[in-house]
């Protein structure tokens, strides 16, 4: 040993220079997506995480739209909700009478595994989101799902069911395997999932990113994903999503933030995709906790919001408010949406405090649970409007992934989020303001024997002009309930290079990426 | 030296049971929503109990320890309340993300840091050290959090050099985050290097080298620099936690997925199994970098060396 | 200013000049020392506005009518004669709120300190001046938290007890306060052994009485120093904490949860991180400078 630790310039020099070769080198080990173009690599940035591959686990849009991809459906979504909806693996459906549908698949369907999808899968598969929460009231008209022949189901409901095509459409549909699935339940793991959809699961980094693959053997063949590899990239923050496509980090951005939006029109090396939305952004509040319980404050929250400033801090101020209470957004139109029935509803302080005075309410404290940046803004909008009527708010940012939880526990007092509507308003009404609706999506926890009279009549048959009658009863009576404080509905917007094709978008997002190509 | 290092190894022993035993006691003081979080809409008091048993979240709180304790020496992090993914899955996936960041900090603040504060110390009264001063003492007080928002302002906004976010493109992407997680730390090395390198310079055997007709250069390299590195690497090694609690930051000013994020994530989840399992593997990384500094600073100091030798004979 | 009077003061005898020095004692002549170093008084200065900020805000500004008040018409602008630093997304100025701000890290930074300070004067207190086993169980348990980083140490009792502003002030004051025993510790140690202590020893005092008067007295300078940085540290954990959405939350304004909120508007309007980011910087730096100052002064060995 020396007596001195020797260091020479030269040989420090040469150490930082070695580890830099290591770091670059290592850097290439984790340059996972390529550079966007021809061979076909697309990747698509979200802002939250999705949750599950268990189709029945949640109806988070972040994990529906990550689902498609995989699975498939009998029916899909139209561009436009308005359109009908878009036979998948269903090749043809008839309605044999009133309360019977039969679906014929296509034949010789695979999944991933290279077995063969079965009607007896599709009956599971239909079965098990039945029971489920997500869509069990959906399905509540449902009485029997049975197997015909080896290429025909039959779905029997116990009165006229006008909306059996569109709940057809929902994630929880999607058709697994029923081995697997099977497995799965037992075990709890779900996370190598194996479908008939366009693309196989290759690897996921929870909290990061999902890879796909083009599936080969998809049943349709025209419709076969048109790039090679699909990654769904999460970058929670809103502006970091735009610099991904601005620095050409990733090919489409699904969930652009207009705060950008100025910037981003100017720059021609971009496009930005958008269309009317039926995103709902809406002030929820637990009908069964305190205060809430009592129409007239719930009544009062409506008037001491300004949905114009909520929509300005949430999505700066792209939209059209909405002055209903029961998520009837009317751009797009859902059947029968009426703007602000009773007209009832206005940004009015003075009646705000009117009528917390009648229901006795000298204010309470509670909080907002959100779990998006948008929501967080929007809260602590309402948490300065409510503050004028002694409404003292704390905003509780959660994660995507326990809002069902929290709900559940009766531990979202109040919250912010949206919901993206149907054209049938039998597919939220049923769910989110129904008795079946209590542990799904109900999750304002509100019931009313009356009101589900009214949904089982709405639903009750197949001339649209009875139920567009029914549909008004049922806004005005929600008015005057006020469940949640509908605030707004959004654009959708998408934001991607220009070189960028197949661009496609429903109502709430944009969907169809096997489309996506140079 | 091998004993050395096997002694300071089951060292670390003690140190992880107690932490862990903190931690999990900390974490399980609160009544656990655990039941909740995984059965999410499909909650019923009885499943709940159900679940509760399955869990073992019924048993004493020093028996669920035990357990945890247990399988933690197999290398069971436990399931995460949210995934159902065993924790150790999503910790091996995040863990190399972190180390690259904190590698590539650690390179650039030892590169940068030594070297300026060496060349401060020799020319104590130049513009350069002055200017190094002033740079060392904003770096102390910079929020790195602030920093990084103004670097991707700078580097990704406004030139659109450098990517903001993620990690997958390569060294590119890992610049700015480990400009970031390092400044503190780059800034705090520079100012040790100067400040006891003026002091070695100062001392008798550097007068007598100098005097010797030695070249200045092999003066400060091979005669002033060995002594004046110990203090550095004393503060290289302390200050890796503190680097170890700047990946929270930086990695969400980034979006890099890495086990800060995770942290903050299975906060916001309440899930617990997952909040335990990074804090521990956080916790065993400090230890062992801690370890690894003590390892060289032996390495480097004949009198430690000594020191250490003469205590293992008289135990 | 109170020496330079002091100085200027004829003396009409020797005498007189000499006994002057005496009574003013070891403070003054530290004090002069003090503001010898110019950056320490900058320091001082900067830190001292803050906190005369802070304690006047409410005569500044309205808490309630413009510091947590939103104005949607007046939202993002940039800085003007109206708002000197511009508004936030809400339309809130953001002076007001960085003058509020300082009051929460303040007040959350100084009284976490006084936790970890009161642990570590009792845990570091009775290390250092018992020694032997006591010491080693003490120092070894402090070790074991000083393994985890202190931001981690706080974000595991927040993520445990929730993040209201008394849990965040004794997560932070117990994060820091291995640091602090250890800091006291060897601060006692090097007093311990002195003869005034041995003295009030063999006349039979209480351990306790030994400490608190002969002990701890003549270790306060580097405690001081010690404290001074460490609030630099606590406040800028508070920062952190609020930035990552664990802290403060809205619509109290803290500079961290500014910064937080401001960053998704900050390609457009810069003004909205600039303004919470360099009142950090310059609190943190403020205290550095003190601190260092301090540490010149009151212990020239420790110089680094």
């Amino acid at each position: 040993m020396k007596q001195h630790y020797r260091l020479r310039r030269r040989s420090l020099a040469a150490a930082v220079f070695a580890l830099l070769a290591i770091t670059q080198f290592g850097g290439s080990a984790f340059a996972a997506t390529q550079k966007p173009g021809p061979d076909g690599d697309i990747t698509v940035v979200q802002a939250l995480d999705m949750i599950s591959f268990d189709p029945i686990a949640t109806s988070d849009l972040s994990n529906q739209y990550v689902l498609y991809n995989i699975y498939s459906r009998l029916f899909t979504y139209p561009t436009n909700r308005l359109a009908g909806d878009v036979k998948e693996l269903c090749k043809d459906f008839k309605r044999v009478s009133d309360t019977e549908w039969r679906f014929t698949i296509w034949d010789n369907v695979k999944y991933h595994d290279g077995s063969t999808l079965s009607v007896d899968d599709v009956v599971y598969s239909l079965n098990r989101a039945k029971a489920g929460t997500t869509i069990g009231a959906l399905f509540k008209p449902v009485k029997e799902i049975k197997k015909v022949d080896s290429k025909t189901l039959a779905i029997i409901t116990d009165g006229p069911y006008p909306a059996m095509t569109s709940a057809l459409t929902h994630v929880a549909t999607c058709i697994v395997p029923k081995s697997y699935a099977e497995n799965a339940e037992k075990t709890k793991d779900w996370s190598k999932p194996i479908g008939s959809g366009r693309y196989k699961f290759v690897s996921r980094i929870i909290g990061d990113s999902v890879k796909f693959e083009r599936f080969d053997g998809y049943f349709n063949k025209p419709e076969v994903a048109q790039n090679k590899t699909l990654t769904f990239k999460v970058i929670p923050e809103g502006t970091n999503r735009t610099i991904a496509i601005e620095t050409g980090a990733a090919d489409l951005n699904a969930e652009f933030t207009p705060t950008d939006y100025a910037r981003v029109v100017k720059n021609s090396k971009l496009k930005l995709w958008e269309q009317p939305s039926a995103l709902v952004w809406h002030l929820g509040m637990d009908n069964t906790l305190g205060w809430f319980a009592n129409k007239k404050v719930r009544q009062a929250v409506g008037f001491a919001v300004d949905r114009e400033g909520c929509m300005k801090v949430g999505h700066d101020g792209r939209g059209n408010v909405l002055f209903n209470s029961a998520t009837f957004s009317h751009n797009p139109t859902v059947l029968g949406a009426i703007q602000n029935p009773l007209n009832m509803y206005s940004y009015n302080v003075e009646k705000a405090k009117a009528l917390m005075k009648e229901a006795n309410c000298p204010g309470f404290t509670t909080q907002i649970v959100v779990f998006r940046d948008e929501a967080e803004r929007i809260a602590t909008a309402v948490q300065a409007y409510l503050a004028e009527i002694n409404i003292t708010v704390e905003i509780v940012r959660i994660e995507n992934a326990v809002f069902p939880a929290q709900i559940a526990g009766h531990k979202a007092p109040m919250f912010v989020t949206s919901w993206g509507c149907y054209w049938d308003p039998d597919m939220f009404l049923s769910r989110r303001f129904s008795k079946d609706g209590i542990g799904g999506v109900n999750r304002v926890w509100y019931q009313n024997p009356k009101l589900d009279e009214l949904i089982t009549e709405g639903r009750g048959t197949f001339d649209e002009a009875k139920r567009v009658g029914v549909y008004k009863r049922v806004q005005e009576f929600l008015a005057d309930e006020s469940p949640e404080v509908d605030l707004y509905v959004t654009k959708v917007y998408a934001l991607s290079n220009d070189q960028l094709k197949g661009i496609e978008m429903t109502v709430e997002r944009p969907f169809n990426f096997h489309k996506l190509h140079y | 030296m091998g004993r050395y290092i096997i002694r300071r190894l089951f060292a670390l022993i003690p140190v992880i049971l107690v932490l862990t035993f903190i931690v999990f006691t900390i974490l399980h003081l609160t009544p656990g929503d655990a039941t909740t979080i995984i059965l999410g809409s499909d909650y019923t008091p009885e499943l709940g109990a159900k679940l509760k048993v399955q869990l073992g979240l019924d048993r004493s709180l020093p028996v669920q320890y035990f357990h945890y304790l247990a399988n933690l020496m197999h290398g069971d992090f436990g399931m995460s309340y949210v995934t159902r993914a065993p924790v150790l899955d999503q910790l091996g996936v995040r863990l190399p993300n972190t180390a690259w960041i904190v590698v590539s900090a650690m390179v650039l603040c030892v590169s940068l840091g030594i070297p300026i504060g060496i060349r401060a110390a020799t020319k104590p009264n130049s513009v350069f050290s002055q200017f190094a001063m002033v740079f060392g003492l904003m770096g102390v007080s910079m929020p790195i959090f602030w920093l990084g928002l103004l670097l991707i302002l700078f580097f990704s906004v406004r030139l659109g050099w450098l990517p903001s976010s993620g990690l997958d493109q390569g060294l590119k992407s890992l610049i700015l985050p480990s400009i970031t997680l390092g400044f503190n730390y780059m800034a705090n090395i520079m100012r040790t290097t100067r400040s006891s390198m003026m002091e070695s310079i100062r001392q008798d055997f550097i007068r007598t080298a100098r005097a010797k007709g030695v070249s200045e250069h092999d003066v400060i390299y091979d005669h002033a620099l060995g002594n004046a590195l110990m203090p550095t690497i004393t503060i290289i090694g302390m200050n890796v936690g503190t680097l170890l609690g700047g990946v929270v930051l930086t990695e969400t000013v980034f979006s890099i997925p890495g086990m800060g994020r995770l942290l903050v994530e299975a906060i916001n989840q309440r899930d617990t199994p997952c909040v335990l399992g990074t804090l521990v593997v956080m916790a065993i990384c400090v230890a062992v970098s801690n370890l690894i500094v003590d390892l060289i600073y032996a390495y480097m100091d004949p009198r430690i060396r000594a020191q250490f030798g003469a205590k293992v004979r008289k135990a | 200013m109170m020496p330079a009077s002091a100085t200027a003061r004829p003396f009409t005898t020797k005498k007189e000049f000499y006994a002057q020095f005496k009574k003013k004692s070891i403070a003054y002549e530290l004090w002069l020392r003090f503001l010898k170093n110019k950056t320490a008084v900058i320091g001082l200065v900067i830190f001292g506005s803050i906190v005369v900020v802070a304690i006047i805000a409410p005569w500044i500004t309205d808490y309630k009518n413009v510091v947590i008040k939103m104005n949607i018409a007046e939202r993002l602008q940039p800085p003007g004669s109206n708002h000197w630093l511009g508004t936030d997304e809400l339309g809130r100025d953001i002076l007001a709120r960085i003058i509020y701000g300082a009051r929460v890290s303040l007040v959350i930074g100084i009284s976490a300190i006084a936790v970890s300070l009161l642990i570590g004067l009792v845990l570091g207190g009775a290390a250092g001046y018992y020694g032997g086993r006591i010491d080693s169980i003490i120092m070894r348990a402090m070790d074991v938290f000083l393994s985890l980083p202190d931001v981690l140490l706080a974000l595991a009792i927040i993520a445990a007890f929730g993040n209201t502003k008394v849990n965040l002030t004794i997560a932070i004051g117990l994060a820091f306060s291995p640091k602090f025993s250890r800091v006291v510790r060897s601060a006692v140690m090097g007093v311990r052994d002195n003869e005034y202590i041995e003295a009030a020893r063999s006349i039979g005092a209480l351990d306790w009485r030994i400490i608190a008067r002969h002990v701890l007295p003549n270790c306060i300078g580097p405690i001081i120093v010690q404290v001074t940085l460490y609030v630099a540290n606590a406040i800028l954990t508070i920062a952190a904490l609020s930035f990552i959405g664990l802290g403060i939350q809205p619509p109290t304004p803290e500079w961290g949860n500014m910064l937080a909120s401001g960053r998704t508007f900050m390609r457009d309007f810069p003004h909205i991180v600039m303004a919470p980011g360099l009142a950090i910087f310059f609190t943190i730096l403020a205290l550095n400078l003190l601190g260092d100052g301090l540490r010149d002064t009151l212990d020239p060995r420790l110089k680094h």
